[in-house]
């Protein structure tokens, strides 16, 4: 089941009515019932996964008693196999093609040939964030920042919670955990507060990212014929395409957790308004980059053991997050492209330069410096992002050479109407909303009720399950 | 609490309020019909709501997609059967969806091509054409209104000469039949140019998909009547024996299946391209000549 779906719309409510009428006596009753809709919710998607589901979760939660041994060896050991058994479940059902294909590329290149197996079966939803959300609670058992906990039930509704099941945030076991496990009482603020990310959430998903898919859909799969205006203008919407998805789905799911009495990690800051690359990491899919912080670049030296290894850590933390997005050549490219931006901030020390403040914290526009720094960054992320929508390397890079030929043999195309400007209708309410509450997000639970009606009345009207058509096939 | 509560009910009261009257404004103003996500398969089923008495008293019915609905003739039919006669078919459809029609009683024409195997993409509504109410519309409307609304920029999209399809507009002759001089098609370089059959990508997997849709009509059709299948050539620059062998092999899959089907190979005939407005869509004088091939193998 996905947010963005008509049967979400009566699930939720369902769940919640239970959750604060029938089972609220018993916080154990609480949790079952989180369980059952969480496992519901997914099960609508894939019941066989389910058991993927179910399986995992087993193994991580006994892997906890296992890792917390005394003896360190022992408790290496099973660290290292609950490492192999999340890595394995996602070699085998995310990135099982993708090395046999490559395998079978490399062995053609001596001209020797083999036909590799291939798995023919759906990428199970939210696998990268599960089996994540289990591996954290290892690990931080294992640096002894966590206590296993003895109720499975628990443990399941971390890793199963439905609101961030999908699509994250990836949460830490220690910020999460002592939720589950406290007993929860309903909050006006925080319902309210709630309601109105996934209101926000759903504008931003619903209205915004959903019609600059059909912008930049049409742009990306035409690419070879279209003018160099819209090429540049369709490579802007994707990066508001993208942001808009995905932060819209996390304001969903906090919100969705708000409902239940449940904070979730903030997964996005206004990333856009960054003023160095270093800054937009910080910014941007918060969870995943503070996951790979902690648990890959710092256990592996991180920025403390010498130049060579700071530009080591640098790569691999980069293009493995590029490689966990998705198996694909662009994705790696993508991490890769991120760390050339990023090693030169880091190298020059100047990667914790705007670490606490937004931009333009004390003033309402921000300074020419700030305006140009925020430009650049958005036009490398964006240069990046065209990696990241492309369906393949080759793709990208026709992509580039088409916006340079055009330039330099068609600069009149300039002069021309481009089709895809009308993605400013979204973008720019979006630029104006972020930048309002950039400082404080509260600005949020200030605004008044006809604006959310307003939102509302949008987000119905755009609301449907077949945002592209069916064209006459003639 | 309670404060939560009334608070949500308000909203969610407003909510409603608006978007009904949005949505009775709209209906009342500028009304199309809306039974499925496509236009074109909507557009016919607004054509039969108008034409009920004629299909209603037509022992003949022509379905599918634009192999039926510009390729064949209509009227020849009817007059060379002496038999009432009318074409529901509509761009895109495929035989799947017709198995919510009451055709069962009548004789069934359906002409494809390569293009026509394979599962469809119509995605249809709540009620079918034939007991569309006002209630069960605007039931659809309001579930799906994105897709309602952006009908209306289909339409605009697709009846607008100069663009990939051109039509000037979406109506039918008397039967239901669409002549695409009528309709203003221009010829462009890129449908004439290109084979269908390799944009498809046609599989063994989507003849049998086309054969399974059959067993449902098999099963619903009165004993006395037929079906009759006709494939449809193209441009002949296009025809090679791999496509012979998928038209063969989609005859021995029908043939196995009843002999209430009958299954009328036309894709050999060699039609001049004079004849044709791009790979595989007659004009006016191609649609007459290809129903009279159709009509000398049937009759």
């Amino acid at each position: 089941m996905l947010f963005n779906s008509s049967e979400f719309l009566f699930f939720l409510p369902i769940v919640y009515v239970f959750y604060w009428f029938i089972f609220s006596k018993k916080l154990i009753s609480q949790n079952f019932l989180l369980l059952a809709a969480s496992y519901f919710f997914y099960g609508w998607w894939s019941l066989e996964f389910l058991g993927l589901l179910a399986i995992s979760t087993i193994l991580d939660y006994l892997y906890g008693f296992w890792v917390d041994s005394e003896n360190r060896k022992k408790a290496k050991l099973f660290l290292y196999l609950s490492v192999i058994n999340n890595l394995g479940i996602l070699c085998v059902f995310k990135y099982f093609n993708f090395f046999s294909s490559q395998f079978q590329s490399f062995l053609s290149l001596f001209g020797l040939k083999c036909n590799l197996l291939l798995l023919d079966y759906a990428l199970p939803i939210g696998i990268s964030f599960y089996t994540f959300h289990g591996m954290s609670y290892v690990f931080d058992i294992y640096n002894k920042k966590q206590k296993p906990i003895k109720s499975l039930v628990n443990y399941a509704v971390f890793v199963s919670f439905f609101p961030l099941l999908v699509a994250g945030p990836i949460e830490r076991a220690s910020h999460l955990l002592p939720q589950i496990e406290k007993e929860r009482k309903f909050s006006y603020m925080q319902s309210i507060h709630g309601c109105r990310l996934i209101l926000w959430g759903f504008f931003k998903k619903v209205v915004i990212a959903d019609n600059l898919s059909i912008i930049v859909d049409g742009i990306f799969q035409n690419y070879t014929s279209e003018s160099a205006p819209n090429l540049i203008l369709g490579a802007i919407a994707f990066s508001f395409q993208i942001y808009c998805d995905f932060s819209g789905y996390s304001d969903i799911a906090l919100g969705t957790a708000k409902l239940f009495g449940i904070e979730l990690l903030s997964n996005f800051k206004f990333p856009y308004f960054s003023r160095d690359i270093a800054e937009f990491w910080r910014r941007w899919h918060i969870s995943l980059s503070t996951w790979f912080k902690d648990y890959l670049y710092i256990p592996l030296g991180g920025s403390k053991n010498g130049l060579y290894k700071t530009i080591r850590n640098t790569f691999i933390i980069f293009i493995v997050s590029g490689f966990w997005h998705g198996a694909s050549w662009n994705f790696i490219i993508w991490g890769f492209i991120h760390s050339c931006f990023f090693l030169p901030i880091l190298l020059s020390k100047r990667n914790r330069k705007h670490v606490n403040e937004v931009v333009a914290y004390n003033t309402k526009l921000p300074s020419r410096k700030e305006f140009l720094s925020m430009l650049s960054t958005f036009t490398l992320v964006t240069i990046a992002w065209v990696f990241f929508r492309s369906d393949n390397l080759t793709t990208a890079v026709d992509f580039f050479k088409k916006i340079f030929f055009n330039i330099v043999l068609h600069p009149e195309q300039f002069l021309n109407y481009p089709t895809a400007i009308v993605s400013f209708l979204y973008i720019i309410p979006l630029i104006i909303g972020d930048w309002i509450i950039r400082r404080d997000e509260r600005v949020l639970k200030k605004q008044n009720f006809i604006l959310y009606v307003i939102i509302g009345l949008l987000i119905w009207f755009n609301f449907g399950k077949n945002t592209s058509f069916i064209y006459f096939q003639f | 609490m309670k404060k939560f509560y009334n608070k949500i009910i308000f909203f969610v009261i407003i909510e409603v309020i608006l978007i009904l009257s949005i949505i009775i404004f709209y209906n009342y103003n500028d009304r199309i019909l809306f039974i499925s996500n496509s236009v074109s398969f909507n557009a016919k089923a607004e054509f039969i709501n108008k034409n009920r008495k004629r299909f209603d008293d037509s022992k003949i019915v022509i379905i599918g997609s634009s192999m039926s609905l510009n390729n064949i003739d209509t009227k020849q039919i009817q007059d060379s059967f002496k038999l009432k006669t009318i074409n529901i078919s509509s761009w895109g459809t495929k035989l799947f969806d017709f198995q919510e029609f009451n055709i069962w009683s009548k004789k069934i024409i359906i002409n494809i091509n390569f293009t026509d195997l394979g599962s469809s993409f119509i995605i249809q509504k709540n009620g079918f054409p034939m007991n569309n109410t006002s209630a069960i519309e605007m039931m659809n409307i309001a579930s799906d209104f994105s897709t309602y609304r952006n009908q209306y920029a289909e339409i605009n999209t697709y009846t607008k000469l100069g663009s990939d399809r051109c039509y000037t507009n979406l109506n039918f002759d008397s039967l239901g039949t669409a002549y695409l001089e009528s309709q203003k098609f221009e010829i462009l370089k890129s449908r004439w140019d290109e084979d269908i059959y390799l944009k498809h990508e046609i599989t063994k997997n989507k003849v049998d998909e086309f054969v399974n849709s059959l067993n449902s009509f098999i099963e619903k059709v009165k004993p006395k009547n037929s079906i009759i299948i006709s494939f449809s050539p193209g441009r002949r620059c296009f025809y090679n024996l791999n496509k012979q062998n998928v038209v063969n092999y989609l005859e021995q899959q029908i043939a196995l299946k009843s002999r209430m089907v009958r299954f009328v190979n036309l894709y050999n005939i060699d039609i001049p391209d004079s004849y044709y407005v791009d790979n595989c869509h007659f004009n006016h004088k191609g649609n007459e000549l290809f129903t009279m091939y159709l009509l000398n193998k049937i009759l």
